[in-house]
């Protein structure tokens, strides 16, 4: 091919792309009617993602680390998308306000149910738990026992770090499976907002 | 007399706003008319949840020697951005700063992305829907797979979406 004809189809690749990229900012973003997706093939990407993450680390702390990132892609996404499908576009600016949306519209967009509880602990006012009793995307993941303290939901607190810092929350979010009678994947998700989110949540109060 | 208007409308314009000099003769009793028509300029920017710029462009008539400034400027109106959004749950908050003939609007959406609009004297109302729609775009494009938030939006497409908004609603 001489370089001309290089030149040429390259042009064509590249107009091709941005007509591809004139249709990605048409696309409708509100709610379709059949916008889920099958468990089974959620979970068989989810197996491929930590065996993806797994031959890229050396410990357990790393693997949840990678995992935590990719949720947080998902995080800022989902986190922008519910906003835009509510009636009234608003920012959640307060740490309550966001766990309560987290808990509620943020779970039933991802998991379709809420969240099965949203407690603070009783021993640091600043830190927060979200439950859930089965969550779904670790239905299908048996972690091996030499990997016993590995929790797989810290894909999930990946996305609840994100939603957190994007509402400008900054927090620590860990999850930790926490069997239960009957609920052998019970998960809890530990949120640990940082000193200042406190100190402007004191000042807010105080303030209004 | 036409030469003397014209010279004192020259005169009138101020420093950083653009003209067009327009006469018109309608005859009769009148003598020739001036007609001063502002052409507005805009300076646009999207700044992203790690105070990186995401995105930036202008619209209307820009004068070079101005371009830094306008920088500058919305720049500085981030700071006040930063105190106004505890204030209140709404995107749109409306004038948040003002520097001579200039008024800094900005928009905070959900993910603490924040459009920045410099602009001349303008009813809000046009300003809101030009935010809102940008929002739309800057939704449908952190939605693709391969675009990193927090990173430049280099998308064709997007730049030429968001003038075509700037002109429906602004200019």
């Amino acid at each position: 091919m001489t370089s001309q004809q290089q030149v040429q189809s390259l042009l064509k690749l590249d107009t091709k792309a941005s007509k591809r990229s004139t249709l990605l900012l048409e696309q409708p973003v509100t709610r379709q009617r059949r916008d889920k997706v099958g468990l089974s093939s959620f979970a068989f990407l989810f197996a491929e993602m930590i065996r993806y993450s797994q031959n890229r680390v050396l410990g357990i702390q790393d693997l949840e680390a990678k995992l935590n990132e990719l949720g947080q892609r998902v995080g800022v996404r989902v986190l922008e998308l519910t906003m835009s499908r509510e009636k009234i576009v608003r920012r959640e600016t307060r740490v309550l306000q966001m766990l309560v949306y987290i808990n509620s519209v943020v779970w039933r967009a991802l998991f379709d149910k809420q969240a099965d509880s949203l407690e603070r602990s009783t021993e640091n006012e600043d830190e927060y738990m979200i439950t859930d009793n089965e969550p779904a995307i670790l239905k299908y993941i048996s972690v091996p026992r030499e990997m016993a303290s590995f929790s797989p939901g810290a894909f999930v607190s990946g996305v609840v770090e994100a939603i957190a810092s994007c509402c400008q929350c900054p927090a620590r979010v860990t999850s930790h499976v926490v069997p239960a009678e009957g609920m052998p994947l019970r998960t809890v998700i530990l949120l640990k907002f940082d000193k200042e989110v406190m100190e402007r949540e004191k000042r807010l109060e105080s303030g209004k | 007399m036409s030469t003397k208007f014209l010279k004192e409308g020259i005169d009138n314009v101020q420093i950083g706003m653009d003209c067009h000099r327009e006469m018109l003769q309608p005859g009769g009793s009148h003598d020739s008319m001036l007609i001063v028509v502002m052409a507005a300029s805009f300076y646009f920017a999207i700044v992203g949840t790690n105070d990186s710029p995401l995105y930036e462009a202008e619209f209307g008539i820009q004068r070079e020697e101005n371009k830094y400034l306008q920088q500058f400027v919305v720049h500085a109106a981030l700071d006040l951005v930063d105190d106004v959004q505890f204030m209140t749950s709404g995107c749109y908050l409306k004038a948040v700063d003002r520097y001579n003939d200039w008024t800094v609007s900005a928009y905070v959406t959900p993910s603490n992305a924040r459009f920045m609009l410099l602009h001349e004297a303008k009813p809000e109302d046009p300003i809101r829907s030009f935010f809102a729609a940008c929002h739309e775009l800057y939704l449908r494009t952190l939605l693709n797979p391969f675009y990193e938030a927090n990173t430049s939006i280099l998308s064709q497409a997007f730049d030429a979406k968001v003038h075509t908004l700037a002109k429906k609603y602004l200019i």
